[in-house]
């Protein structure tokens, strides 16, 4: 038995497996519909565009929700290292002790060069 | 014909080319269109199975067999020594070396999966499949398929032109 022996039925269940389980991806599935005019007509069936538009969606958000992610980490980090910066031009100004303390404290928490550090984070924002 | 041995309901399936084997019961349903047949008790004698060869019928019944415990009555004994989680693992080992046979066979137990109604032995041949046509070249998918391109040249062009996106 070969191949073109399958049914159609059975040929269209196992290109939904595929679709729905994202082994089959946009490429097999155009690579399919050149093939030969039955598996273009096979691997054009609705069903499976749908599949493969869903998981790509699902994909999509996912990786949206990572970016977010990462855009608040970054204005966390960004903030923070503002704050440090603003307390490391504090400190060439006179003010009480205490104040003076807590700033000095503050910028030698920090290890990472600032300056570079808020360019890199102002930049990744952009992007 | 359904005998018992040693407690056991055995069914007899019969391919079309005249083998017959004996099965228990349990083993025998894994398929749901046999069950359906046993259910509806039209199964007193030995059930034929057609289109099946008895190459093919062997194959899917030496799958039913490695799959009952885990689904079966017996599968409660069985997951009771053995973590089921141990248990998935070995049956996946075992399906992948049951699954490393020729186009041909692979194609014949994709039907007789279907026809018999066994998820199982369907999602695994159908996915072995599926792995054996994605990410390869067009000429490997059609000689994997034993399919003519049977476009005609300025047809073919057309259909390039629009799938052409998706190897971009």
């Amino acid at each position: 038995m070969s191949a073109s022996d399958l049914p159609d039925e059975l040929w269209a269940r196992v290109l939904e497996l595929g679709a729905a389980s994202a082994a089959l991806g946009f490429r097999d599935l155009c690579c399919l519909a050149i093939a030969s005019r039955r598996l273009r007509r096979l691997s054009l069936h609705p069903a499976l565009w749908f599949e493969r538009h869903k998981l790509r969606l699902t994909e999509l958000e996912e990786s949206m929700c990572a970016e977010g992610d990462r855009i608040k980490a970054t204005a966390q980090e960004l903030d923070s290292l503002e704050r440090v910066r603003r307390a490391s031009v504090a400190l060439n100004v006179w003010q009480p002790q205490v104040v003076h303390g807590r700033q000095k404290q503050l910028v030698q928490q920090c290890t990472v060069p600032v300056d570079s550090r808020l360019s890199a984070l102002h930049m990744e924002l952009k992007v | 014909m359904a005998t018992r041995e040693a407690g056991k309901k055995m069914i007899m399936l019969k391919s079309p080319d005249g083998m017959e084997f004996e099965v228990e019961e349990a083993v025998a349903m894994e398929s749901q269109t046999i069950r359906k047949m046993i259910e509806d008790d039209c199964a007193d004698t030995a059930i034929l199975i057609p289109n099946i060869n008895s190459k093919i019928l062997s194959r899917v019944i030496e799958y039913c067999n490695k799959h009952v415990p885990t689904t079966g009555a017996t599968g409660a004994a069985a997951s009771d020594t053995v973590a089921p989680a141990a248990l998935a693992e070995d049956l996946k080992i075992w399906d992948a070396e049951f699954i490393k046979v020729n186009r041909a066979t692979r194609f014949n137990l994709i039907q007789a999966a279907s026809y018999l109604n066994i998820k199982g032995l369907l999602d695994l041949t159908s996915q072995t499949t599926i792995d054996t046509i994605s990410d390869n070249s067009l000429e490997e998918i059609r000689s994997f398929l034993s399919t003519k391109n049977d476009y005609l040249p300025e047809e073919e062009q057309t259909i390039r032109r629009e799938n052409q996106w998706a190897f971009q």
